[in-house]
């Protein structure tokens, strides 16, 4: 997690708990090292605002249950546009359920992490992304 | 079957050949006959006549010649023969003198001589010979005929005879032959009408014009039977059509009504469909309230059934006069065929054509639905067989009113229940959310701070970190086993069956996952217990939910890590070709029998241990669940004081593409 790759990585949290923010900025900043963790609190504009970040996103962590557009809605937003082709999208999910998961697969997903987050593994997990291997790491 | 012309023919053959055959033998032997006799006869005439010649020449020697003159250009000859057996005379003057030896043979010469007179006959010759003796002289008269002209005369007038007998017989025969025709024929036109009508051809026609006498009565007794006959069936035929009609109509709106289970749109249709098709002005249905003891006008036909429904209003079943407060009542129909002469006929501004009413009850069982009412614009229109059909159509009708007011209900109730199970699933999904987003905080936060994110803790903060931890980490399990429960309850579990899945590797994590309790068990154990696993290498890779497979796994190794203070845990896994055995063995406690089918149980658990309570006491109905929609069972084996063992069969379902 202290890696060359690691350090470069630029991450985009959209997320409208500020909680959640929270706990990701410091797992981020703190635990992994990286400089910055952008967030977006709410998904409207989506695109656009992404582009206002000024930066190239590596990996986005999708919020599933965002309004006004769900992280699903999000996912095809970003596939829509080929600025974003090579960045990895991420699902972050509360909840457990296999409709959804098969839903987030079958979406185009590359990979989907369970909340509350694993702080120990989940700098390991998005290293594995980075690597382009798929991550369900649901439980 | 056709009377056929040639047996006439033969008829008529056969009576020609057993006619002809005798008349043939009678002419003949009467033909014999009568030349036998006119033979006799011309034989005593030539004796006569050579005896009267001979006595002439007796007396007159010239006589022959007078009286042989007229044997002259004849067939017949005259001589006078000596008995030396020279002519002295012949009609053949030439012969005078010359000897008869040439002309007759020598005994028939000898017997010119032998008697006083005589006669032969010369059959060879066609010849018969009268003689006689010439009183005084030696010489005899002798007279030939040529007896063949008169045989020959004989025949033809037999042949004649046969002949104009034949003719007479054979005119006899064809003109009996068409009397039998002209009898026959009009008898063969009887039998093929009578075979027509008989094989059910009533419309078979017969031609009377040419027939007479008792052939014409008979024809004409035959024709008017078939009339009445033909009359009759065809009455008959129409009678049946009509009823058939009815029931097919009647049929018809049953269909329509077991079909339709909405009262809404299933009345009306039915009243309009029974007016068209039994052709009736006006069909209404009133429905009957129990509890009120009323009738109310629920659907009429047409604009006017519009219109009445918009100005009824509900009658007590008791109102009089009122055909149909009556039907209701005595639960009878009731048919009034004129109006006019009614005085129960309510009659209605809208309906001014009505001029006959039928009204019958609706009955399911003893129990009256309504009332099914039929107004005609023919007097007389509701016969007896009618009745019958409108009776089971009411009833039939009534059976349709009571389920589409039972369906009614029903959806009433279903719609409730669908409500409150929305409620339920939508309360449980924010539930889901909303205890979970803090909680995940209080999780999240809390391991930052142990993890020293926010500065440095102390051994001691980080044990009451971590108590904090593992209790949020159990809320958070119960929020979820209350979620799949709650699945399970409602049949809303469903599986994300993933191909070829690696159960070594799911037993491998699920061990992984138990590993920090069993440390953590061990930790206030003096003898620390051991996982032994007992697991086939390279378990096939099959079709399965694995985190479903895994949380079962991990489900049962919890349950027996928190159960056992002394001993081991063994796990095993076999493949045993259909399926796999997973089994969790402990040496625990063990549970008691009775308590072993109750564990099964939502919320129940075999101890009331505080120690042992930490479960939700869902784990293992929840891993029943998970199990049995894998087409599998979860069992338990348990003695007391010895142990037990949880045991699970996974059913093999290997790709469809290997």
């Amino acid at each position: 997690m202290n890696s060359q790759n690691s350090k470069k990585t630029i991450l985009v949290y959209v997320e409208d708990d500020e909680n959640s923010i929270l706990v990701m900025k410091m797992v981020v900043e703190r635990v992994m090292g990286l400089p910055t963790l952008h967030v977006l609190q709410s998904s409207a504009d989506f695109v656009q605002r992404v582009k206002g970040l000024g930066v190239m996103p590596d990996v986005f962590l999708l919020d599933i249950q965002m309004k006004p557009y769900d992280g699903v809605e999000l996912l095809s937003m970003l596939r829509k546009d080929p600025q974003f082709k090579c960045s990895k999208v991420v699902a972050l999910t509360a909840s457990v359920t296999n409709e959804e998961v098969s839903l987030l697969k079958s979406g185009g997903f590359d990979g989907a992490i369970a909340k509350p987050l694993n702080i120990e593994t989940f700098p390991g997990l998005i290293a594995k992304i980075m690597n382009g291997e798929p991550v369900w790491y649901i439980t | 079957m056709q009377v056929k012309s040639s047996i006439i023919w033969r008829m008529l053959a056969w009576f020609l050949l057993l006619a002809l055959i005798p008349l043939g033998a009678v002419v003949i032997f009467v033909q014999r006959q009568v030349n036998q006799t006119v033979l006799d006869v011309e034989l005593r005439a030539v004796v006569r006549e050579a005896r009267l010649h001979a006595a002439e020449s007796a007396y007159h020697p010239d006589a022959f010649e007078e009286h042989t003159q007229i044997y002259q250009g004849t067939e017949e000859i005259a001589f006078i023969l000596r008995t030396d057996g020279t002519y002295q005379t012949h009609t053949d003057r030439q012969k005078i003198g010359a000897s008869a030896r040439n002309d007759f043979a020598p005994d028939i010469l000898q017997s010119f001589f032998s008697a006083e007179s005589g006669s032969l006959d010369n059959g060879a010759a066609g010849q018969i010979i009268g003689y006689a003796a010439i009183p005084g002289q030696n010489s005899a008269m002798v007279i030939v005929k040529d007896n063949q002209a008169v045989i020959n005369n004989l025949n033809s007038l037999s042949r004649s005879i046969f002949l104009q007998l034949s003719v007479i017989l054979l005119i006899t025969s064809i003109v009996s032959g068409v009397a039998i025709l002209a009898v026959i024929n009009p008898l063969r036109q009887l039998a093929n009408f009578a075979d027509q009508v008989g094989s059910g051809n009533l419309d078979a026609t017969l031609d009377q014009t040419d027939l007479e006498g008792e052939i014409a009565v008979l024809a004409g007794s035959l024709a008017r039977m078939t009339a009445r006959l033909r009359d009759l069936i065809y009455n008959l035929e129409s009678k049946v059509k009509e009823r058939t009609r009815d029931l097919e109509i009647a049929a018809q709106v049953s269909r329509q009504i077991t079909r339709v289970l909405e009262m809404d749109s299933l009345l009306p249709e039915l009243v309009e469909k029974t007016r068209q098709g039994f052709n009736l002005y006006y069909v209404s249905l009133f429905l009957y309230d129990p509890q009120k003891e009323e009738l109310l006008l629920e659907v009429g036909t047409g604009k006017e059934g519009a219109l009445i429904k918009s100005e009824a209003k509900s009658f007590p079943i008791s109102a009089r006069p009122s055909l149909v407060a009556q039907v209701a009542r005595e639960r009878k129909a009731e048919i009034i065929n004129d109006i006019t002469k009614s005085d129960i006929h309510f009659f209605n501004p809208h309906l001014p054509e009505a001029r006959a009413e039928a009204a019958f009850p609706m009955l399911v069982g003893d129990e009256l639905v309504g009332v099914l009412d039929l107004q005609s614009e023919t007097v007389g229109r509701f016969q007896a067989g009618d009745s019958q059909i409108f009776s089971t159509l009411a009833e039939q009708i009534a059976i349709a009113v009571r389920n589409a007011q039972l369906y009614r209900q029903q959806e009433h109730v279903a719609q409730e229940l669908e409500r409150a199970d929305l409620m339920k699933s939508q309360f449980l999904a924010s539930m889901s959310h909303e205890l979970r987003t803090p909680l995940n905080a209080i999780i999240n936060f809390t391991q930052l701070i142990t993890m020293g994110v926010a500065g440095p803790v102390t051994d001691e903060q980080v044990t009451m970190l971590n108590t904090s931890l593992s209790s949020s980490r159990h809320l958070l399990q119960l929020i979820n086993d209350v979620l799949d429960i709650s699945k399970i309850q409602a049949g809303k579990l469903s599986l994300y069956i993933e191909e070829d899945v690696n159960l070594n590797e799911e037993i491998k994590a699920a061990v992984d996952m138990a590993a920090p309790l069993l440390q953590k068990q061990n930790a206030e154990l003096e003898q620390p217990i051991q996982l032994i696993q007992d697991i086939d290498h390279d378990l096939p890779l099959t079709a399965c939910d694995r985190r479903r497979i895994r949380q079962v796994l991990l489900n049962l190794l919890s349950n027996a890590i928190k159960f056992t203070e002394q001993g081991s845990i063994t796990l095993s896994a076999k493949n045993k070709g259909e399926e796999f055995i997973f089994a969790v063995m402990d040496t625990g406690p063990g549970i008691p029998q009775a308590m072993q089918a109750r564990i099964f149980e939502p919320f129940v658990q075999a101890t009331n241990d505080i120690k042992h309570t930490q479960g939700t006491g869902l784990g293992l109905p929840i891993s029943r669940s998970l199990v049995q929609a894998h087409g599998g069972e979860l069992w338990v084996e348990s003695k007391m004081g010895e142990g037990t063992t949880f045991f699970f069969a996974l059913p093999y379902r290997p790709s469809m593409t290997q």
